[in-house]
């Protein structure tokens, strides 16, 4: 009788079935995860070996202006782009929440996040135009001067932050929507019945039931745009004045146009320990996991 | 032929001991009803001669063949589940021909047999209905269709009837009896409820904390409960327990129990008690009378409440500290204070020592 | 509805408010539609209006490849070129691809996770949750070279290969339902004699359709709007998608300026098919990414 013991066929079966994506993970996650490691610890250009040259690329990240330069702007971006994304977010969803249930204006809301990038960047670089632009012509319409917006290097930054606020933002407003739809409506009643405000409501049981959504938008959204780069490759391409070169438009820059293979990974290995870093402490600050609802 | 044998079976999850060394013979064609409260174990017994789960020590033998390592498909048993566990998105056809289908039955064969058992159980109406479209007994009617159309050695029912309500169960409870008799077939039964228990089965096995209690036909086990659990557990209104003493030893394993003033020799088969020793004495709230009996205790009760049934009264009344519940028969006007006399015949009365083993062999009436 | 409800001032200023949101959302797109309608000459004049003076279709002319090189300059060009409908052939076969087969991939992995207790399960369960916290700027060198190692370079297999097999939150969903999904069920089906695979084709397979849908709806979003990966594989224009088809046609200004007419119009162009898809299956957007926060 072909006998096997039941461990041993349920491990067969359960190989053959994530067989596909184990594979997907080893090739595409796993090993790239090392094998950039491996290729930070070198110098490469892509056309010649790899040579082995131990730390000297993470000494020279560390002595690199431009470098810190891409964190400092990326950790500015983050600053300019999360609060005002959030807060605008949490408005909409509160206020969706309380007016309408209506799909049109759901997916209105959510249409600039489920546009590209790219696209949403072409929309933009059109609207900010400092000529043809409709921007600066409401902006002299109410008598103001005229701005260079994506051309300036002190607002460049800024803009880029305005345009994925603007793509974001109904994201934002969907996830506390959903949150907000969690939240047991009776407790609104009976705290209601006890003369509690709106505002107190809002304060006292819908943001802190809201908190593991909170901690899933915060997460995603600061770790996700640390790591901005399409908005800033269409628009800007890190310029003017490298005022918009954040981290990962340097590292790829530093891949594929300087082809400094080894530099650009020792930075994107950093890159990693950072956001890992982050991911975990804000985890941990805010105890993600646990929910005071069920 | 189908009879099934447990030899030291135990089952641990984890480290977490659930089942312990049950040992266990059922004969071919019995109906086996396992009882017990919920978390005895009950329902693991059932899944692992199932084959659901996996033993961790012992032997299963399902007709005299080692199951141990034979897949769940192939031990020949058939499971009623007691959410039905129908498949949601086939109709009431697919669910039934779906087992057969895996085993490569012939179209004719597959088709012979629901219609067989479809008539069985009056399904021929819903077999192109989902699931969904059906009601609560039509849907533990497809499950049990299932599991016929197979045709197993064993039926396996985990708490079929737990999701009806109580005049469906009643009737479910009449079916299944009646497929019995009809299939003939070995059939295990798993249910908290203790009235089907003893309805329907040849022989009851109540479980308590992964423990066989006792194995026995329903009338051993009223009659004769190895222990209060057992006794407990078995008839409806609950056994009622007071403390009583045992104020002499006699000769030829006689004791002279005392209880509220009197004394009566019982025969007993213990020769380890001893003079002053606590001992329960127990009886059935339909064998207490309202009147003193010539051989037996008698007692005043207090009413605490009475609940009129019509045929029936229960009496849930107190005894100086303990709750005691009475039944009488007949209309009444007993209520709430009075105070009655009652009295019980010492062939009514059960005897367990201080670690609630039976004490007495009672006489089981004849038939 | 609406009305019947008290306006309080409260309600009047969120509504004030949501309103002006909706406008500032919609506004920018309709300007863009508005702007690919015009001819190039007109376009500082017609700057601070809501409709075009002479409405023509030459953009759209031009992108679609129906006007020649210097027709298209003529009128207005920059000379720049983009073969949209390839581009969006490209997008449409890159996405497909992703969604079917990964969706697939990753619900089988799911399953197993959920149900099949095999040796290392939480393991790897573990490590493809953690594949999600990896900036895909790490692997992003390592799976270039890779590729271009296999020759994949410019090849749909390439621009496929690091998504289509594997997702580490498509396999974090998909498990979180198999597990909701009533074990007896799949109890029952392997008394009747199913196997693994015959359980999750016959019976967790058909009952997780709405799942999958969701997993795929997301899956559509983020591959129909990829951009870096396949912008450094699909240099040529034939493997174009239509975000990296739209940058490297911005990028092209051998005039000088911008063919913001053509530019536009290939935005509205790109547009379209996500408004479609918004119209048709609206709330099934919604509500998946809705669901990707839930969890």
């Amino acid at each position: 009788m072909p006998f096997m013991s039941r461990k041993m066929k349920n491990s067969l079966f359960g190989y053959l079935f994530i067989f596909p994506a184990l594979i997907g993970f080893l090739l595409f996650y796993a090993w790239p995860a090392g094998r950039a490691v491996g290729i930070s610890f070198t110098d490469w250009n892509l056309l010649s070996e790899p040579y082995y040259v131990g730390l000297d690329n993470y000494v020279d990240m560390l002595e690199d202006d431009q470098f810190w330069n891409g964190l400092k702007l990326s950790a500015y971006y983050v600053l300019l782009n999360i609060p005002l994304q959030v807060m605008l977010g949490l408005f909409l969803a509160v206020a969706m929440d309380r007016l309408t249930k209506s799909l049109f204006v759901k997916a209105a809301i959510l249409l600039p996040y489920l546009l590209s990038n790219v696209l949403v960047a072409l929309v933009w670089l059109w609207m900010l135009d400092p000529i043809l632009g409709i921007v600066n012509s409401l902006v002299s319409f109410f008598g103001l001067t005229p701005q260079a917006y994506l051309g300036d290097p002190d607002q460049a930054l800024v803009s880029v932050a305005a345009i994925n606020i603007w793509r974001h933002m109904g994201l934002c407003a969907m996830l506390f929507l959903a949150g907000l739809q969690t939240i047991p409506k009776y407790l609104y009643e009976s705290a209601s019945l006890e003369g509690v405000t709106e505002f107190q409501m809002f304060r006292k049981i819908t943001l802190p039931l809201l908190r593991p959504v909170m901690v899933f938008v915060l997460v995603t959204s600061v770790t996700g745009s640390f790591q901005i780069f399409d908005t800033i490759a269409v628009t800007t391409a890190g310029g003017p004045l490298d005022s918009t070169r954040v981290i990962v438009y340097y590292i790829v820059q530093n891949a594929f146009s300087f082809y400094k293979m080894g530099y650009a990974s020792a930075m994107s290995v950093t890159l990693c320990m950072i956001m890992l870093a982050y991911t975990l402490l804000q985890m941990h600050i805010m105890r993600a996991s646990e929910s005071d609802l069920n | 032929m189908a009879n099934i044998t447990l030899k030291n079976v135990t089952k641990r999850f984890d480290k977490l001991e659930t089942i312990h060394s049950v040992n266990l013979e059922l004969c071919d064609g019995e109906f086996v009803v396992f009882v017990g409260p919920s978390g005895c174990g009950k329902s693991t017994l059932l899944r692992l001669i199932a084959g659901l789960e996996e033993i961790t020590e012992g032997v299963i033998e399902i007709g005299d063949k080692n199951m141990n390592n034979i897949a769940p498909a192939n031990r020949g048993v058939a499971m009623v589940f007691q959410s039905y566990a129908l498949y949601p998105h086939m109709s009431v056809r697919e669910n039934m021909s779906f087992g057969m289908e895996m085993r490569g039955e012939s179209k004719e064969n597959i088709h012979t047999r629901i219609t067989k058992a479809s008539h069985i159980l009056q399904l021929d109406e819903l077999l192109d209905r989902k699931p969904r479209q059906l009601s609560g007994g039509q849907r533990q009617r497809v499950a049990i269709g299932r599991a016929i159309v197979r045709e197993p050695d064993v039926f396996l029912f985990d708490e079929p009837l737990s999701n009806l309500d109580a005049e469906l169960r009643v009737d479910m409870r009449i079916q299944i009896a009646q497929l019995h008799k009809k299939l003939k077939a070995t059939m295990i039964y798993v249910t908290h409820d203790q009235v089907e228990a003893m309805t329907l089965a040849d022989k009851i096995v109540v479980l308590r904390a992964g423990h066989i209690e006792q194995v026995g036909s329903p009338m051993e086990l009223y009659h004769n409960p190895n222990n209060m659990f057992v006794a407990g557990f078995i008839g409806s209104p609950k056994m009622n327990f007071l403390p009583a003493l045992i104020s002499d030893i006699e000769a030829d394993n006689s004791v002279i129990v005392a209880f509220n003033g009197q004394k009566i020799l019982f025969k007993i088969q213990s020769d380890k008690l001893s003079i002053g020793d606590p001992v329960t004495l127990g009886f059935r709230p339909e064998h207490i009378h309202l009147a003193k009996q010539e051989d037996g205790f008698h007692f005043d009760i207090t009413v605490d409440v009475a609940e009129h049934l019509g045929g029936i009264s229960y009496l849930y009344s107190r005894f100086e500290n303990n709750n005691m519940t009475i039944e009488v028969s007949g209309e009444n006007v007993l209520t709430s204070g009075d105070v009655l006399s009652v009295g019980i015949k010492q062939s009514d009365c059960y005897l367990f020592d201080q670690a609630g083993k039976t004490l007495i062999e009672r006489v089981l009436p004849n038939r | 509805m609406i009305l019947i409800k008290k306006m309080t001032p409260a309600r009047c200023v969120a509504w004030l408010v949501l309103i002006t949101m909706l406008v500032v959302t919609l506004f920018p797109l309709l300007f863009v539609a508005k702007t690919s309608f015009v001819p190039a000459g007109e376009l500082y004049t017609t700057s601070t209006q809501l409709l075009p003076d002479n409405p023509t279709l030459s953009n759209y002319k031009k992108i679609f490849g129906l006007l020649s090189t210097e027709e298209s300059i003529a009128a207005g060009g920059s000379g720049a070129n983009i073969n949209i409908t390839t581009s969006m052939i490209n997008s449409v076969i890159f996405t497909g691809i992703i969604v079917i087969v990964q969706t697939f991939n990753c619900a089988l992995a799911a399953y197993a996770f959920a149900r099949i207790p095999f040796y290392g399960s939480k393991l790897l369960f573990g490590a493809f949750v953690a594949s999600m916290m990896i900036p895909s700027v790490v692997t992003l060198i390592p799976n270039f070279v890779l590729m271009r190692d296999l020759g994949l370079l410019n090849s749909m297999l390439g621009m496929v290969a690091p998504f289509f097999l594997m997702h580490g939150f498509a396999v974090f969903f998909l498990r979180q339902f198999f597990i909701s999904l009533p074990k007896d069920i799949e109890e029952a089906a392997q008394l009747d004699g199913a196997n693994s695979f015959m359980i999750f084709f016959k019976i967790a397979l058909p009952l997780s359709w709405a799942p999958l849908m969701t997993v795929a709806t997301l899956t559509t979003i983020n591959m129909w709007n990829e951009f870096l990966w396949p912008f450094l594989i699909a240099t040529d224009d034939s493997m174009k998608t239509l975000p990296v088809a739209l940058q490297s046609f911005k990028s092209q200004t051998p005039q000088g300026q911008p063919d913001w007419g053509g530019l536009m119009a290939a935005t509205v162009v790109a547009t379209i098919p996500t408004i479609i898809m918004l119209f048709f299956f609206g709330r099934r957007i919604v509500e998946s990414v809705q669901f990707t926060g839930g969890k």
